[in-house]
């Protein structure tokens, strides 16, 4: 038994089960996430399947960084990467991709999850340092976290990192730690990415400035039960994800208990309570997010208690 | 009458009452002028909705340091004769007329019209204000309510919304106290409420922490910002703006820090 106690270890099985099934989902599905033949740098439809190729690498990525997860999990996440690596045609797509557009920073923040998991495009991350030393890849107008988030991903792959994180910090709806009940569905994403990239996906909690840790420990349960409530799964296990980013998570088991509640047997986790039913509602691009983020949670809960 | 009626009935009779308690406060009227249905005085809803306001009867009174005008005195007698307290009766229940019988005893014992809980120590005898219960109120062998330390914060708010009635200035108690020591548990109870568009639960919670800030205590809420909010945003029925009027003036009280 680990130090957390008991709520902690149901925390962890719960989440071992919840996250190993939410994998091989991604795993039995993730043909679905295929390009058509042909596909070029400039992907008129960049949700389509480069988006959510990016965000399975992330998931994938972490079960290799975090290798919190038995053996065959983390061959599974290994396969993965192959699929999509490969599917990027091994890196050359975001070369020419950022190579077509340098003001564009998704093949930076997308070939920073192969980079943490070890492959490796040389000239692209030629690219990507010099675009790094340029002030105005910086400043692009993004909103304020995903600043961030091209922030760490400079940092992972190891371009110089001027950024001043603080100041980062501070722009963003969480940075000035606002009246609580004011969240929404949408600032409630914006806070979990401020989390995500400030503390690279948990690998560096105490990133997190004392008085936004204080913050988060007493609001975190609200946010989580009040869309617990109307189950909104992808938001949830977010919000999980956020509390195994804290340098204290409170690993509460509530959270859990209703994400596995939720699940489907064929280990499918729908995004909300109002789709995932027969029928039209099982598609891949609905859920495959859920199935990323409820991965993702899992793996970093099962780190953080030492797996 | 079907049930639905006499629901829609003793509803209304709380609105009309709680109205009528809002106006008290905010007028400036002294003597306060009673409040209760005095010309109804067999009406048993309106008795009802006495006997569940309670308390709240007493918080013009309270504020203003003005005695609680005999017609109100004799209909919250009435109220609770005709309907005592029973064993069955919830926690929040149990508290609500003990509460109310002790503001009564308060009042009957004599000259300082803010009665023996004024000032000093709230309980510092504790047998004679048992007797005063049990000769106002006729309660005999109230159980105390089981400790309460391992209550969730969302089990905390709930139990604590109900009991809204009890914070008031010059009362002193258990709940008063664990609202001082729960403030970020009522303050998470507060934002989920928000959150659900709940403003009536929001309204009661806030009351306490208002409570809870008037005595010292430091809410992990801007009150005054949530009281602005749930006032332009609430369209309270009447009993959600007297527990918004109630907090507001709480927070203006200066009672001297924590008790």
């Amino acid at each position: 038994m680990s130090a957390y106690g008991p709520a902690a270890e149901e925390v962890r099985t719960t989440a071992l089960r919840t996250g190993t099934r939410a994998l091989d989902w991604l795993h039995r599905n993730h043909v679905q996430g295929t390009f058509a033949d042909g596909a070029t740098a400039e992907l008129a439809e960049p949700d389509s399947v480069y988006k959510p190729l990016a965000e399975l690498s992330l998931a994938a990525s972490l079960v290799m960084r975090d290798a919190a997860f038995p053996a065959a999990q983390r061959d599974t996440a290994g396969e993965l990467l192959d699929f999509a690596w490969d599917q990027l045609r091994g890196g050359d797509l975001l070369y020419e991709r950022q190579l077509r557009f340098p003001a564009m920073t998704d093949p930076l923040e997308t070939y920073v999850h192969f980079h943490r998991a070890g492959y490796r495009h040389e000239r692209l991350q030629e690219l990507l340092a010099h675009l790094a030393s340029l002030t105005s890849y910086r400043e692009y107008e993004h909103v304020p976290n995903r600043r961030m988030a091209v922030a760490n991903a400079t940092r992972v792959v190891g371009g110089a990192d001027p950024t001043d994180w603080p100041a980062r910090t501070a722009a963003t709806w969480l940075g000035s730690t606002p009246e609580p009940w004011t969240m929404d569905w949408m600032t409630a994403y914006h806070v979990t990415h401020t989390v995500f990239h400030l503390t690279d996906w948990g690998a560096q909690p105490h990133a997190l400035p004392p008085h936004l840790r204080d913050y988060l420990a007493t609001w975190l349960p609200v946010w989580t039960d009040v869309w617990a409530e109307i189950e909104e799964w992808d938001l949830v296990a977010e919000l999980v994800i956020v509390d195994a980013c804290m340098p204290q998570p409170a690993f509460e088991p509530d959270a859990w208990r209703r994400l596995a509640a939720a699940q489907h047997d064929d280990g499918l986790l729908p995004r909300d309570g109002r789709t995932g039913g027969d029928g039209d509602g099982r598609r891949f691009e609905d859920h495959y997010h859920t199935a990323v983020v409820a991965t993702v949670a899992a793996s970093l809960v099962l780190s953080r208690l030492g797996a | 009458m079907s049930n639905a009626a006499l629901g829609a009935d003793y509803a209304q009779a709380v609105e009309r009452l709680a109205g009528r308690v809002l106006g008290a406060l905010r007028g400036t009227q002294v003597p306060l002028p009673a409040v209760s249905d005095a010309d109804r005085p067999a009406d048993t809803t309106a008795l009802a909705a006495v006997r569940v306001m309670g308390p709240d009867l007493f918080a013009p009174a309270l504020f203003c340091r003005q005695p609680l005008p005999q017609p109100d005195r004799d209909t919250l007698d009435t109220a609770l004769r005709v309907f005592p307290p029973r064993p069955g009766d919830s926690v929040e229940a149990r508290w609500r007329d003990r509460t109310t019988a002790a503001l009564l005893a308060r009042g009957a014992a004599g000259a300082d019209p803010a009665g023996p809980y004024a000032g000093g120590e709230p309980y510092a005898d504790e047998d004679s204000e048992r007797a005063a219960l049990a000769e106002a109120a006729g309660i005999a062998g109230i159980v105390e309510d089981a400790e309460d330390t391992e209550l969730t914060w969302q089990e905390r708010s709930q139990r604590m919304a109900r009991l809204a009635p009890l914070a008031l200035p010059e009362v002193d108690g258990p709940y008063q106290q664990r609202a001082c020591l729960h403030v970020r548990a009522l303050s998470r109870g507060a934002t989920r409420s928000l959150m659900r568009r709940d403003h009536p639960t929001a309204a009661r919670l806030v009351r306490w922490l208002a409570l809870a800030q008037s005595r010292g205590a430091s809410p992990a809420l801007d009150v005054p910002t949530v009281l602005d909010h749930l006032r332009l945003w609430g369209a309270p029925s009447a009993r959600t703006a007297l527990d918004l009027a109630i907090a507001r003036r709480l927070l203006a009280a200066t009672e001297g820090g924590p008790r």
